[in-house]
Formats: C-alpha cells, sequence, structure tokens
C-alpha cells in the first residue's frame, strides 16, 4: 500500500469539491489533494448541458459544462493534485484515507484536514414503493440525462414522469427536444417541486402536462416497461382507490428527491443530521470530527450551484484555520428550525462568528419575512437578532443569508419581576412567516 | 447578445392601426381599450421567476411585477418576439465521449428554435475540440453561434 500525506483532502471532484480546493490554495495551503471516482472533474455538472448556472456568481447564463469549466481551469492552473478514477474506500475520524485506483493499487493518505464533497443521489424505484413487475424502462431522471446528453443514447420513445422537481422538468424538455414524447409529468403533492420558471420555460413551453396529487401505482410490462397504472392522491398521499388510469408507455422517469451521499461520512462516525440527511455541521461547515468538513450536496441538498461553490469555499477556510490552529473553543450555540422552516444548515454557529445560513421552508409564503430569534433561558429575554424580507418563499428556492456577531444568547434584560437567566447559550430559532402588515 | 425588440410602442400600433389593418376599418367605434391585451407569465430568467403582468396597448407594451430590468425586457419580448437560449449535444468522433455538448453564443426566435435544432443533429464534430469552439456559425441564419460548452479530448471511445 502507498502512503501518502497531504493537508487538505478533498473527497470529490464536482462543484463543491473543486470550490474548496481553490479557495484552499488561495489561502495559502500547499498540498490540497482532490481524490474523485470519475475518469474527469465536473462531477454532475458534466451532463447538465442546459443553462441557468452561475447566474448569482458570474452574473450570466452559463450551461452546467461551462460553470464546471472555470473552475477545472482554474485548479489546473493552481496547481491542486489531482487523482482521478480513484474511489475513496473509508474515512477515519483521524483524518486517514483509504483509496484506489489502477495506478497507485491501494492508497492510504493522512490528511491534515478533510474536506466531504460527494454530492448526492437520487432515489430509486423501489425507495417510493412502485410495485409491480420488473421490466426495462424505469430509471432515474439523472441516468436518464447522462444516458441522452453523455452517452448518445434514446432509452425510449414515450416517456412519463413521476416527480416535478427542477431536475424532471428539466428532463421533461430535454426528451422532448430529442424527439421522446413525454405523455405528462405526475406529482404526488398538491403543488409543483420545481421552480416556476422550469415550469414555464420546460412544459408550458412545449404542452406537456403537470397532473399535482397523482402518482404511478403500477408498473406494466415483463421485460419493456408497457404503460404505468396513475391513481390520484386524497390529502394524505394515498391513492384514490378507483381513480386508476392506464397510460401507455415505454419509460418511466423517476425524478422523486436527493438525498445526500454520506457512507463515507458515517464510517468516519460523524453525526447525521435526520433533516438535511447530512452531517451536522457549524459555522464553518465542519462536522462534529474535528477536522472533517462537508461542502455541497453531501451537507444538504442545494438548488443552485452557485451555492454549492459558496459552501465549498466556507468549508475551505475553516479548513484552513483549523490547520492554523485558530478553531479551537469558541462556544457552539444551536440554530434550530422554526416556524415554517423545513431545514437550515449550518446548525451551529461560533458565539461571535459572521455565520451563512442556507434555510428551505416548507410551504410556499408571499411576502414573506425571515427572523432570526435569540434565546433565552429567562423567560421574555428573546430577542430578534436577524430579519430579512423574502417577496416570494417557496420549497424549491433556497434561502441564503448571514447573521453577523452571533451572540451566545439574548441579552434582552429580564422583565422587572423575573429573575436574570443565567449566562448560558440559548438556541437561535429561525422562523419564516408572513409579513404583519400584510396579513 | 445579437437580438433586436423592436420597440414596444412600434409593434403595438403596426399590428393594430387601421392604416395597416385591412380589416381595420370595422373597428372604428371599438371602445378605446378594445386593443388591449394582457398576459400573465412566469419570468424564465433567473431562479426568481417573478410573476410578471404585461399589458399590451395602442399605447405600449407595460409590464408589471418584474424585480430587475431584464424581466420588463423578457415580458416584452414575449409578447413581440419570443426568445430562447438553445443547449444540446453534437455527434463527436475520436473522442473520449461520444456526445459533444454545445450552447448558443446568444438567445434565438423562439420560432427558429426547431430548424436550429434540426440543424445542429446533423453536425458532427471531430475531437479533439476546444472549449468555445464554434461548431456552427451563425446557425439558421439568426447570428447566434453554436459553441462547444467544454473540451473533448482525443482517443478512448468513439
Amino acid at each position: 500500500m502507498k502512503h501518502k500525506k497531504t493537508d487538505i483532502a478533498v473527497i470529490g471532484g464536482g462543484p463543491a469539491g473543486l470550490a474548496a480546493a481553490l479557495k484552499a490554495k488561495q489561502l495559502g495551503i500547499k498540498d490540497v489533494l482532490i481524490l474523485e471516482r470519475d475518469i474527469e472533474l465536473g462531477g454532475i455538472l458534466r451532463q447538465c448541458i442546459h443553462d441557468g448556472f452561475g447566474l448569482h456568481r458570474f452574473g450570466r447564463r452559463m450551461s452546467g459544462n461551462q460553470y464546471a469549466q472555470v473552475f477545472i481551469d482554474d485548479a489546473e492552473r493552481a496547481g491542486i493534485e489531482i487523482k482521478t478514477d480513484t474511489m475513496v474506500l473509508e474515512v477515519t475520524a483521524g483524518k486517514e484515507i483509504y483509496a484506489c485506483n489502477n495506478k497507485d493499487g491501494m492508497l492510504h493518505i493522512q490528511a491534515g484536514a478533510v474536506i466531504l464533497a460527494m454530492g448526492c443521489r437520487e432515489r430509486t424505484a423501489s425507495q417510493v414503493l412502485i410495485h409491480g413487475e420488473r421490466p426495462a424502462g424505469v430509471l432515474t431522471a439523472g441516468s436518464v440525462q447522462r444516458y441522452i446528453n453523455m452517452e448518445g443514447y434514446l432509452p425510449g420513445n414515450r416517456a412519463v414522469i413521476l416527480g416535478s422537481g427542477d431536475i424532471g422538468l428539466i428532463m421533461a424538455r430535454r426528451m422532448t427536444l430529442e424527439g421522446i414524447k413525454v405523455e405528462a409529468v405526475y406529482e404526488v403533492m398538491p403543488t409543483p417541486g420545481g421552480l416556476s420558471r422550469n415550469i414555464a420555460q420546460c412544459l408550458d413551453d412545449y404542452d406537456i402536462p403537470l397532473r399535482l396529487s397523482a402518482t404511478v401505482t403500477q408498473v406494466h410490462g415483463r421485460d419493456r416497461v408497457e404503460a404505468v397504472t396513475i391513481s390520484k392522491v386524497d390529502g394524505k398521499m394515498n391513492p384514490i382507490p378507483g381513480t386508476e388510469k392506464r397510460v401507455e408507455c415505454d419509460l418511466l422517469v423517476l425524478a422523486v428527491g436527493l438525498i445526500p451521499e454520506n457512507e463515507l461520512s458515517r464510517g468516519a462516525g460523524i453525526e447525521i443530521d435526520p433533516r438535511t440527511k447530512g452531517p451536522v455541521l457549524d459555522n464553518n461547515f465542519m462536522t462534529s470530527v474535528p477536522g472533517i468538513f462537508a461542502a455541497g450536496n453531501v451537507a444538504v441538498v442545494f438548488d443552485l450551484v452557485d451555492y454549492v461553490s459558496t459552501s465549498g469555499e466556507i468549508a475551505a477556510a475553516g479548513a484552513v484555520e483549523y490547520l492554523n490552529g485558530g478553531l479551537a473553543g469558541g462556544t457552539r450555540v444551536p440554530v434550530t428550525p422554526g416556524e415554517n422552516v423545513g431545514l437550515i444548515v449550518p446548525q451551529f454557529a461560533r458565539a461571535g462568528s459572521n455565520t451563512t445560513f442556507f434555510l428551505r421552508v416548507k410551504s410556499p409564503e408571499k411576502f414573506a419575512v425571515l427572523q432570526a430569534v435569540s434565546g433565552s433561558s429567562g423567560a421574555g429575554c428573546e430577542k430578534i437578532i436577524f430579519e430579512k424580507k423574502c417577496r416570494y418563499a417557496a420549497p424549491p428556492e433556497m434561502i441564503t443569508f448571514t447573521i453577523k456577531d452571533v451572540p451566545a444568547r439574548s441579552r434582552r434584560p429580564a422583565p422587572p419581576d423575573v429573575p436574570a437567566p443565567p449566562d448560558v447559550p440559548a438556541p437561535i430559532k429561525v422562523a419564516v412567516k408572513r409579513e404583519e402588515a400584510r396579513e | 447578445m445579437t437580438k433586436e425588440v423592436p420597440a414596444p410602442s412600434e409593434v403595438s400600433l403596426r399590428e393594430t392601426s387601421a392604416e395597416t389593418c385591412p380589416k381595420a376599418g370595422r373597428f372604428q367605434n371599438a371602445p378605446p381599450d378594445f386593443f388591449r391585451v394582457q398576459k400573465e407569465l412566469v419570468c424564465i430568467i433567473c431562479p426568481n421567476s417573478c410573476r410578471l403582468t404585461v399589458t399590451h396597448t395602442q399605447d405600449g407594451t407595460q409590464v408589471t411585477g418584474a424585480s430587475c430590468k431584464r424581466g420588463i425586457q423578457h415580458g416584452i419580448d414575449e409578447v413581440t418576439n419570443p426568445m430562447r437560449m438553445i443547449t444540446s449535444t453534437v455527434a463527436v468522433t475520436g473522442g473520449i465521449l461520444p456526445r459533444l455538448p454545445v450552447i448558443g453564443s446568444g438567445e434565438v426566435p423562439k420560432a427558429k428554435l426547431a430548424e436550429c435544432l434540426a440543424k445542429i443533429y446533423r453536425t458532427k464534430a471531430a475531437a479533439p475540440v476546444m472549449y468555445g469552439e464554434v461548431i456552427i456559425s451563425n446557425i439558421c441564419g439568426t447570428g447566434v453561434d453554436i459553441i462547444a460548452s467544454r473540451p473533448i479530448a482525443a482517443g478512448g471511445r468513439t
């Protein structure tokens, strides 16, 4: 087994890993190593040929490939060591990495800090309980995207898409342009999962119907998909008997959600948040294991690649500070989701830090106001420490904001008849409500 | 960007005035807001997905609900000359991958999308391809170039 030492090892060469490695290099770290299992860098962006990337970061509409290329060129120029076609097998809490590839054989790498950037995976048919036969032609949207955009195969002629998240919508347009007839997009929820702009430009432009509160309840066909049964669902998402409808198709495309890929993180004993399904993080995107950081979709599923890059840079800055011994101490203040907040990262912020948060709401709200309230063990001492107006808040669109100088607890004095609370850290609660004036 | 958008007032007047429309005589006694067209759109410029209301009258086109200048322009374009970005792939021979992703250097008229795609599907490139290389210049007379959105090295698979 080959042994190797590096200052910072980045696992995954997608947008998060690339941004993290570049930032670490810019901050003066000598040895930065990227381990990537594909034959080239870029991650999922390599199959994202559509545009709409980079609006925040570069101020222009780029395709996924173009966005990736900027970072790949920079990484190669910056002198970052890159090992592609390399599979990481294990990460330990001591920041040791076991990996293998055809050139080096088995590799043992001792890193000063590790940045996890493995991304996420798609939910599969068995995870959404689709019953019936198991014929060919049931594919996840990402697989269809790879077949069409990179491998040059058309995986079917008539498609049904289950799931109206952005990936499902983008694939509806892509398949239509490639000559596949898209019968409809079905969504089990009463509201669409993806951005409104994608419904406009991917479905409405091509007259593809969107059927809400409906799902696939059976797949027909022995060797190849011949049809699917669609049922309407009630308010509890249970199929309503008697509403079954047979839709002929030879391809069922599943766009039913993404799950952060944390097998390596679990192996290292890193604590996982059941809401985000990613590691519990602090303001430096450091996990519960000191010196191991997480960035991008392995931490939480982001919707914009621009935010993925930002998270990589936060993690890299944290890793550099860790290597320089600057991350010891500091009070950890828990940050918890309040009213209409589905998830929030990071889950902890160090007192006195400037912390950038990423949050997803549970249900859409017009003219919403985001409020962070610093708590206290004493009654009546809570204090609003941050407020932001959002013209339109919706689950597919993450909200990002920065709280400066995070307080360990509210400093608001207790009411006269209540004893002053002890000086202990108290959680910050973040909520998204309708603006009071608009009620 | 190589697109020309006619001034909104020009368009509404040209399309609806008595001088150019042979059947305009019958509209002479029409009420003042007879030519008013109102359209609800979702802006596709950025993920904010602003809800636009485009009002098209004899006096011009008005867009409300947009939170930026580009959104206002998009609203006007959608009722006068809708434009779309083209992204697709072309076949590539002798490279590490069989398909080369491409993107337009600007938007093309929505009405020309199918024609442009047909042209793209007939095109073949040979590896190596450089990032940003022009694969088809001035596609279908739109003034838009189709460019490679990634490099493809020679070798490996075909």
